[in-house]
């Protein structure tokens, strides 16, 4: 491997390219991608029973056949908001797992995503131009891609807004004016998130490339190729790490 | 079904509140909250004269109630029997339709932090028992029963005696509590404690703002999603070199 390739993303030769592909890089640890597909059933389950709850002639997100398909799966709708409530509890115990245990190992991940620098403003004009069918050239990306940090940020500070304004409503822990302030940031929150949500399934389920994203959210490895191209700040660092290892312990 | 409604006979009310203390024990309610209220007013010039009375109270069960309009989880909902309930399961104590009622009936139950009203004693009316305020009442001032029954005493007191509701040109959600009484005493009452234009919350307000937003925009993103994923499947998959 030629070493300038650690200095900077220069195109690979045929042979970089089939060597790099034929390598496996670790992305993400076991109990990140836990976290990942737990919160995401959480998110998917609480989002389409969430919508349902909030029915009535003037205040409602979906149809009113919807609710009620929804009440009948539940058997009624006073279960149907248990079940939400339930399900958000349970939400919260296992994401406040990883804080607890987790918020100092990964907070320098959590710092860096987000600090936006100016390879991630450079990306964010190029994704747009790509969007627009216009000519553009990616920057090398990091750990995250640009995208990828906007929509984990509207996650992050989302996620705790939406936690406590649904434990506020739930129990009644404060008085009605801020039960009523909860109906409307939770509303928010979610929006918030809602509306980055599809374009990431898409973007990391649906699209194309071998599929590597989505591998690497579910074995935790994504081909080296792969990840030089799309995340090569993150691949050299891990390769200057084994290299500085390498050095020390011979 | 019966459509339940009640009349108070201003002249027979002594002010003696034990409809109010009934209400509490019958309910088990917090020591300063009852469904239902009494409240000297006068003495006070009238067009009719001078009046003096009290004001019973209770929700008036009406026919187009604004709290239950204005209720997100649609825990307030108006019963086939006329009475408007709070379904305590769905209630998550917004206190919304506090805000929404003209008549200041509903209020936040301390104890189990919902909201509480008068339901015109839901479980004895099943057991074909009259509400606990009625049964007490020394004098029989208050009048309790089917609206649509013309045998009974209610539909006696509204349709024959002219027992009316309190409602204004502006505010009429067509009340099921009528007042029968002396001419200046029903004045007094309708001037000193008219319905107050049934008001919407400001979150509720905003909410009817951003709801829109919202769904277009979680909607917009999932079109979005979809044309993209359209047009991978109609290129066929591109390979790393494409892009
Ligand atoms: C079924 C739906 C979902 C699929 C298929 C999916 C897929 C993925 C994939 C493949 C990655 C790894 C991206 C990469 O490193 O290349 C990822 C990361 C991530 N996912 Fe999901 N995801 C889904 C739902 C969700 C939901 C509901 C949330 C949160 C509300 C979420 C939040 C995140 C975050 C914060 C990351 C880390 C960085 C990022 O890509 O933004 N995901 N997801």
């Amino acid at each position: 491997m030629r070493p300038e390739l650690l200095i900077d993303q220069y195109p690979l030769t045929e042979d970089e390219k089939n060597e790099l592909k034929s390598k496996k890089i670790k992305k993400y640890k076991f109990s990140i991608i836990w976290a990942h597909w737990l919160n995401a059933f959480a998110w998917l389950v609480l989002t389409v029973t969430g919508v349902a709850i909030i029915n009535n002639d003037k205040y409602n997100l979906v149809p009113l056949g919807f609710t009620q398909w929804m009440s009948s799966l539940f058997s009624s709708r006073e279960y149907l908001l248990k079940f939400h409530v339930w399900l958000g509890i349970f939400w919260i115990l296992d994401l406040s797992l990883y804080v607890i245990f987790g918020a100092k190992r990964y907070s320098p991940d959590i710092k860096s995503v987000f600090t936006i620098d100016t390879d991630d403003r450079a990306w964010l004009v190029s994704f747009t131009r790509k969007v627009m069918g216009l000519n553009y050239t990616f920057p090398p990306q990091g750990f995250l891609n640009a995208g990828q940090k906007l929509v984990a940020m509207a996650v992050f500070t989302m996620t705790p807004v939406i936690m406590i304004t649904g434990l506020i409503m739930a129990f009644q822990l404060l008085p009605p004016f801020f039960i009523r302030a909860s109906i409307l940031i939770h509303l928010l929150a979610v929006g918030a998130v809602a509306c980055a949500l599809p374009i990431h399934i898409f973007m990391g389920g649906c699209k194309a490339h071998e599929h590597e994203s989505l591998k690497s959210m579910i074995t935790g490895y994504m081909s080296e190729y792969f990840a030089y191209k799309h995340n090569y700040k993150f691949w050299r660092d891990v390769k200057k790490a084994a290299l500085a290892n390498k050095r020390e312990n011979p | 079904m019966a459509k339940y409604g009640m009349v108070f006979d201003l002249d027979k009310c002594i002010g003696c509140h034990a409809c109010v203390m009934a209400c509490r024990a019958e309910w088990e309610l917090p020591a300063d909250k009852s469904r239902c209220w009494v409240k000297p007013i006068g003495p006070e010039n009238t067009p009719y004269g001078l009046a003096s009375t009290f004001y019973i109270g209770l929700c008036n069960q009406c026919e187009e109630p604004s709290c239950v309009k204005e209720c997100p989880t649609t825990a307030t909902y108006k019963a086939d029997n006329g009475a408007v309930l709070v379904n305590k399961e769905l209630c998550i104590g917004c206190g919304n339709c506090i805000i929404a009622c003209p008549y200041g009936a509903r209020y936040i139950n301390e104890i189990d932090k919902k909201v509480d009203k008068c339901t015109f004693c839901e479980g004895r009316i099943q057991r074909g028992e009259q509400p606990a305020c009625v049964k007490t009442c020394p004098t029989n001032a208050r009048i309790f029963g089917d609206l649509e029954n013309k045998n009974s005493a209610v539909y006696k007191k509204v349709y024959e005696e002219g027992a009316v509701p309190i409602a204004t040109a502006r505010v009429n959600l067509h009340p099921n509590v009528f007042y029968l009484g002396k001419e200046r005493d029903i004045h007094l009452i309708a001037d000193s404690y008219a319905p107050a234009k049934n008001d919407v919350s400001i979150s509720n307000q905003l909410w009817r703002i951003f709801s829109p937003l919202v769904v277009g925009g979680a909607s917009a993103s999932i079109i979005a999603a979809f044309i993209a994923f359209a047009n991978q499947i109609r290129k066929g998959e591109q390979t790393e070199e494409d892009e």
